[in-house]
């Protein structure tokens, strides 16, 4: 039996995007779930620029623990929760937002975009755990990150509320801006809003006899 | 007196050791955050804190969020929830640290007089008057929810002047929506009403029913999340005559950039009534009654972007008439029901009509005119899909498509299958004839209608494919500059696939064409294998007939899954 139990790396020495997992220790791989955090998500160029253009990043965390067949894997559970992260306008802060059943928890509201992704980076221990069973299983943690949700016009509308007032009324260049935000909008068009990561954690016997 | 010193050193020892046991044992990092965030008396702070150099604090701090940056001192116990904590040099807290949810760091001389404690993983809480309650037990929250009852209910709209579109055909070009519409999710249900007038774009462009239509409907569902529905409809349209083959937005791209329009249209003005079932949004059934006017429609000149001077492909005609309808119909779809291996993963869509009514039957390529006729049919379809996810990354996934004629009845034109084209046997082309095999496709013959429209009673479709993530990073190859892929999925994959099927008519007639009762020998199906890469929104695949030796390979390009 093994177990990856080395502590999560600190993100600023990591960064490429992607997801983390951490399995619990050995003598807790049947009491508790493994510890999932995304990382260097929100600093990735593309999702900077969209949501510098107001549009909303929902980072959509899905954890499965499966059992490792002999021909076929078989999915035991599976849990999921998003994050939310928009630019509110007016105040020009990161708001970021977890929800999980529907329910929302504030992490905060940061100025700084490096501190709304250290909280949309929190590590979460995901609910589920392994039966006490002498069988071989491993998680997959996969995160999807849809820069904009929904296919209404409300979206556009919020880019073209967030976006060009605060340009106009402020220092930054409208040109710029506005090209920004086109190719912003043809890449949304286009359906280039959605990217995927994922992590499989290693096997591991929750009993061994 | 020895016995005395014994029995106090006894008594001292016994008290000792019961007072290890009253001692309180030390709290988890987690119990002693929530302790001291709603003791009386801790400053409490949602969201950025600094305490500067120079600076004392004189209680114990509380900050959720954070972040914490701390150069002065703190002669209590600081408690960061939630928040990341920054120890400058010359920072002193005077009894504990205590993080949850948050990293440390702690640049030299820094003074932590108490313990430091520290949980890694976010707190989920809720607040109660200015104190937090962790959350404990909710782990039912977590499960995914495919069919939330707020999502079933859907939003809340009124829009007076609703404009959308639907899939561009060579008989209509872009059809435009316009009208009213009204939605509206209540304690009991949902009502939806909408009142579409339906202009056409193709050329020429004139007051009549070749530009103009309209499309309307009310909706009353009884019940949130399962129950009944009600619905009514009133239109003249232009319908697909089959639309299993490709996706409406295949259709139209494919029509609207490369003039290749590979659905059959006939129009549709009458009224339909319904009452359903529904158990959220993953199963339905309804009973359907209405009745219809059909007319046949003719190609027009809408736009295209490419081979904008070739000609388009004939729309046939098909049975005009006036018919009866009464159906049913089944949709069960849990394919993002991931949980449950066995009930997920299903998508189902199946429908028996029975039709009765008076139509013209279409003369053919001989143009003998044939009177009204009484016509009585029962035709069921059925495309049932199933999604087996058998490791990470990979999935078998199976489909079978069937439907005819159940009773024998010879259908009206516009009931009749094909089994021809990209999304049916790949390895084909799109109502090619082949003057050597029959044509088990159309099941036309070589003077057949113009535009080879469908002629067979029944079909039968095979498909299978094996599809598989490949571990291909994006980020290597772009340097984080990925504002310009669109449509590419991050994890591409590879699909290995491959189709068997058939058309025939019936009775027994023309050779090769025919059969009787039951399905035809398997020998007579068409069998085609394909393999591709499919990168998210776009997919490309070369597929290569196996029952027919001669035929080329085809590429195939598809927005979207196959199936």
């Amino acid at each position: 039996m093994w177990a990856a139990t080395a502590p999560l790396a600190p993100l600023a020495a990591q960064a490429r995007p992607g997801v983390e997992i951490q399995l619990p220790t050995a003598t807790r791989l049947s009491a508790e779930g493994p510890l999932v955090r995304s990382r260097a998500l929100l600093t990735d160029s593309y999702i900077r620029e969209l949501l510098q253009n107001g549009f909303p990043a929902r980072l959509h965390f899905r954890v499965e623990l499966w059992a490792d067949g002999r021909i076929f894997d078989e999915l035991q559970r599976s849990v999921d929760w998003d994050v939310v992260v928009k630019l509110s306008a007016l105040e020009q802060k990161y708001e970021v937002i977890q929800v999980v059943g529907g329910r929302p928890l504030s992490l905060g509201s940061f100025t700084r975009l490096e501190d709304a992704e250290a909280a949309a980076a929190r590590p979460v221990r995901v609910p589920i755990s392994a039966p006490a069973e002498n069988r071989r299983f491993y998680y997959l943690a996969r995160i999807e990150i849809i820069a904009l949700s929904g296919s209404d016009l409300e979206e556009m509308n919020r880019w073209l509320r967030g976006e060009l007032q605060p340009t106009m009324t402020g220092n930054r260049n409208p040109g710029t801006a506005l090209t920004r935000g086109f190719r912003t909008l043809a890449t949304r068009l286009l359906g280039g809003e959605r990217r995927e990561f994922s992590e499989r954690s290693p096997t591991f016997r929750p009993v061994t006899r | 007196m020895s016995r005395v010193r014994t029995l106090l050193a006894l008594v001292l020892l016994a008290s000792s050791s019961l007072a290890a046991q009253q001692r309180p044992r030390p709290a988890s990092t987690l119990l002693q955050a929530v302790e001291v965030h709603n003791a009386e008396g801790t400053i409490r702070v949602n969201g950025p804190y600094d305490v500067p150099v120079d600076k004392e604090v004189t209680s114990d701090v509380a900050v959720l969020n954070g972040p914490v940056d701390i150069s002065g001192t703190i002669s209590g116990t600081l408690v960061a929830i939630n928040a990341d904590v920054r120890l400058r040099t010359g920072a002193r807290i005077r009894r504990d640290l205590v993080i949850v949810g948050g990293t440390l760091t702690r640049e030299d001389g820094v003074t932590v007089d108490g313990e430091v404690r520290t949980q890694a993983e976010l707190l989920r809480y809720t607040m109660d008057e200015g104190r937090i309650v962790p959350e404990e037990g909710r782990s039912g929250e977590w499960r995914p929810h495919f069919d939330r009852p707020g999502r079933s209910r859907g939003e809340s709209y009124t829009d007076f002047f609703f404009l959308a579109a639907r899939t561009y055909n060579r008989v209509e070009g872009l059809p435009i929506l316009v009208g009213p519409r009204f939605r509206r999710p209540t304690s009991w249900g949902r009502v939806e009403v909408e009142a579409f007038g339906v202009v056409r774009t193709a050329e020429p462009i004139r007051w009549d029913r070749g530009t103009l239509g309209h499309e309307a409907k009310a909706d009353l569902r009884l019940g949130v999340r399962n129950g009944l529905v009600l619905s009514g409809r009133l239109f003249d349209v232009v319908a697909p005559v089959e639309s299993w083959q490709l996706t409406d937005t295949e259709s139209g791209l494919a029509a609207f950039l490369l003039k290749r329009d590979m659905r059959d249209y006939y129009g549709r003005h009458g009224w339909e009534a319904s009452m359903g079932a529904r158990l959220g949004e993953e199963v339905s059934l309804s009973a359907v009654a209405g009745s219809e006017q059909w007319r046949s429609v003719a190609e027009r000149r809408p736009f295209t972007l490419f081979r904008d001077d070739e000609t388009w492909r004939v729309n046939s005609t098909f049975d005009p008439g006036r018919v009866d309808l009464a159906s049913v119909r089944l949709r069960i779809d849990t394919r993002e029901r991931v949980r449950s291996p066995w009930r997920g993963g299903w998508f189902i869509n199946a429908d028996v009509e029975r039709g009765s009514g008076s139509v013209v039957r279409n003369p053919g390529p001989l143009g003998i005119v044939q009177p009204a006729e009484d016509v009585t049919y029962t035709r069921g379809f059925i495309d049932a899909r199933r999604y087996n996810r058998i490791s990470p990354g990979t999935e078998l996934n199976l489909r079978i498509v069937a439907g005819g004629s159940l009773g024998g009845d010879s259908l009206p034109l516009q009931r009749r299958f094909t089994m021809t084209g990209p999304g049916a046997i790949d390895g084909y082309d799109f109502r090619r004839l082949n003057s050597v095999e029959p044509d088990v496709f159309t099941c036309g013959t070589i003077s057949t209608w113009p535009g080879r429209p469908g002629l067979c009673d029944r079909i039968a479709l095979a498909q299978v494919e094996l599809r598989q993530s490949i571990g291909f990073d994006w980020d290597d190859w772009f340097d984080g500059d990925a504002w310009w892929q669109p449509g590419f999925d991050m994890s591409p994959a590879w699909v290995l696939y491959a189709d068997a099927g058939r058309g025939w008519k019936t009775p027994t007639g023309q050779p090769g064409i025919g059969h009787g009762k039951g399905i035809p020998p398997l020998s007579s199906f068409r069998t085609s294998i394909g393999a591709g890469i499919d990168f998210g929104s776009i997919g490309i695949y070369l597929a290569k007939s196996v029952s027919t030796s001669d035929e080329p390979v085809n590429v195939i390009v598809r927005l979207g899954r196959r199936f």
